[in-house]
């Protein structure tokens, strides 16, 4: 929440994201149409939108995991559609993701989950890479647990364990993709201070997609809504929430019916019954 | 003429899918020195695989050697040539037996569980995750299996023989009555080390890469849901059974 570039007006850091005239089509469906979305470093951003609309693809073309058709994504200075292989993986040592799921690698001990970034990624001896990685789990209380399998984990906790496996090489990017699903208040609440507390003490530049706006509005200042393959708004809560666009309006206040549609397209009803109708 | 349109754009499909495996054999051997650095993993795996099909190659070994004996005994025998019992169990074992059959097994008991494991890995995201962690999934998943898969096979082909060759030898020998040196000397007497033994391993060698390499590329090509992974498992059996004898077919017309 600390924006550098407020601090110092005068000269204004490259952004850690700039998403220029983005476009993807996938299979038949268009995802993004031509989006545009600059994060500054060190901000924390909260991104909503129907489910399907193309969040988690958003967040794989910054990672390089997916190809987009056009446009331009520069990522922490660097441009993604010219990255491959080793530089490519350079710039994901600097980024890290949590993703919806957990993805803990299930043969290893959540200890050897969390050191796996580092013995694979760097020359750190093992006494050093203990040190790290037992402050990692501590950070997101579960240093008691570095000896289980992640089968013997629940949902919240493997997040956490994902959580601080993807802090483990200090990322200046972090994604996170849906990090309050399925968690209890509890484990909500030890999140929602990693978030914080990674943006405030060391800066890391956050891009958070979820659904919770009342947890989003703890970590963010910003809050971008993708709906329909573009950006329907995109600013502080306060004045996204007063947004009078009944598109936005829909999404944030949770309508079933509004412009963006509850029912899937289908026949009406009563022709599909065959009762009424018959005038 | 929709029948050949129909034929025509499957064996376009067909064509595509070899390609799609060579680059990825390409992909897999690009990493395989790198990856060698890493030899625990190597050798994790060769136990894993090579330990799973073991029990499976001795008993099936055991029953092929029996029936074996049992049938050439008993068409030997017509002719008063029962004394060639051995030389035909070795070497029908040795060059054609124990290199397809013990392929046909492993790829439904190592090459299943190669896919479902990788399969399963990137429908939980793990290997998306590797990739987010900067570490190539194809030289840290894909890379120890399938050398090991390549080295346990032939080793595996060696072991159905020996016990193949058990199995005949008791059903022969110890049941039917056959002499017990005439079983062995045959054997060793008209047996070439090279052309027969070192020949079916040599093709061992070459069903292993085939079904590391099938079973690997369904399991990291598999849609990530359970369903898509348990497609992938059988696909690599009908896909390893099918390439098994088709290049069991090239490989003897070349052999001979
Ligand atoms: N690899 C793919 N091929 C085709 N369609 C895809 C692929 N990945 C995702 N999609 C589709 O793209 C849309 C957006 O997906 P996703 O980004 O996961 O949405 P969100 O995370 O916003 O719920 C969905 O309709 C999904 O079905
Ligand atoms: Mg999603």
């Amino acid at each position: 929440m600390t924006d550098p570039a407020a601090a110092n007006p005068g000269s204004r850091p490259p952004p850690a994201v700039a998403i220029r005239k983005l476009t993807t089509q996938l299979g038949s469906k268009r995802i993004f149409d031509g989006i545009d979305l600059e994060v500054p470093r060190g901000s924390v951003t909260a991104i909503m939108g129907p489910s399907g609309t193309g969040k988690t693809t958003l967040l794989r073309h910054l990672t390089g995991q997916l190809a987009f058709d056009s446009g331009r994504v520069t990522v922490l200075g660097e441009d993604i559609g010219q990255l491959h292989h080793e530089p490519l993986y350079r710039l994901r040592r600097r980024m890290g993701m949590l993703f919806q799921h957990g993805a803990l690698l299930t043969d290893l001990t959540v200890f050897d989950n969390v050191a796996f970034p580092l013995r694979e990624n760097t020359d750190l001896p093992e006494p050093l890479i203990r040190t790290l990685v037992l402050l990692k789990l501590q950070s997101v209380g579960l240093r008691g647990a570095a000896g289980l399998m992640p089968a013997e984990l629940s949902g919240g906790m493997a997040r956490r364990v994902a959580l601080a496996r993807a802090i483990a090489l200090d990322p200046e990017l972090m994604l996170y993709d849906e990090p309050f699903v399925g968690l209890d208040p509890i484990a909500v609440a030890a999140v929602v201070e990693l978030i914080i507390t990674l943006n405030r003490t060391l800066g890391v530049t956050s891009l958070v997609v979820a659904h919770e706006i009342e947890h989003l509005r703890r970590v963010a200042d910003r809050l971008v809504v993708l709906a329909d393959g573009g950006i329907i708004a995109d600013g502080p809560f306060d004045q996204v929430q007063a947004d009078p666009s009944p598109m936005v309006q829909q999404f944030l206040r949770g309508l079933s019916d509004g412009p963006v549609p509850f029912h899937y397209p289908a026949a009406p009803l009563t022709d599909e019954l065959g009762i009424g109708g018959a005038t | 003429m929709t029948a050949l349109k129909d034929l025509f754009s499957s064996l376009l499909d067909f064509i595509q899918r070899l390609g799609a495996m060579g680059s990825f054999l390409m992909r897999i051997l690009r990493v395989l020195p790198g990856s060698l650095r890493r030899f625990d993993m190597h050798l994790r795996q060769l136990w894993f695989i090579g330990a799973m099909s073991l029990t499976i190659i001795i008993i099936s070994g055991l029953f092929v050697g029996l029936v074996l004996g049992l049938q050439f005994y008993s068409a030997l025998n017509q002719f008063g040539a029962s004394g060639a019992l051995g030389t035909l169990t070795a070497l029908s074992l040795y060059r054609e037996l124990s290199p397809v059959v013990a392929a046909l097994l492993f790829s439904g008991r190592a090459g299943t569980a190669i896919t479902a494991e990788i399969g399963l890995m990137r429908s939980t995201q793990q290997i998306e995750a590797m990739e987010m962690m900067a570490v190539d999934p194809i030289r840290h998943v894909v890379a120890p299996r399938f050398l090991a898969a390549t080295i346990a096979l032939p080793l595996l082909c060696v072991v159905f023989s020996a016990l193949a060759i058990m199995g005949a030898h008791w059903s022969a020998v110890l049941w039917l009555g056959l002499d017990n040196g005439t079983y062995w000397s045959s054997m060793v007497g008209s047996v070439d080390l090279v052309d027969d033994l070192l020949a079916g391993v040599f093709k061992a060698l070459v069903f292993g890469v085939l079904v590391a390499l099938i079973a690997a590329y369904q399991g990291y090509h598999a849609k990530p849901t359970g369903e898509g992974v348990a497609y992938a498992t059988t696909r690599t059996v009908i896909h390893s059974a099918i390439a098994i004898l088709a290049f069991d077919f090239v490989l003897t017309a070349f052999m001979m």
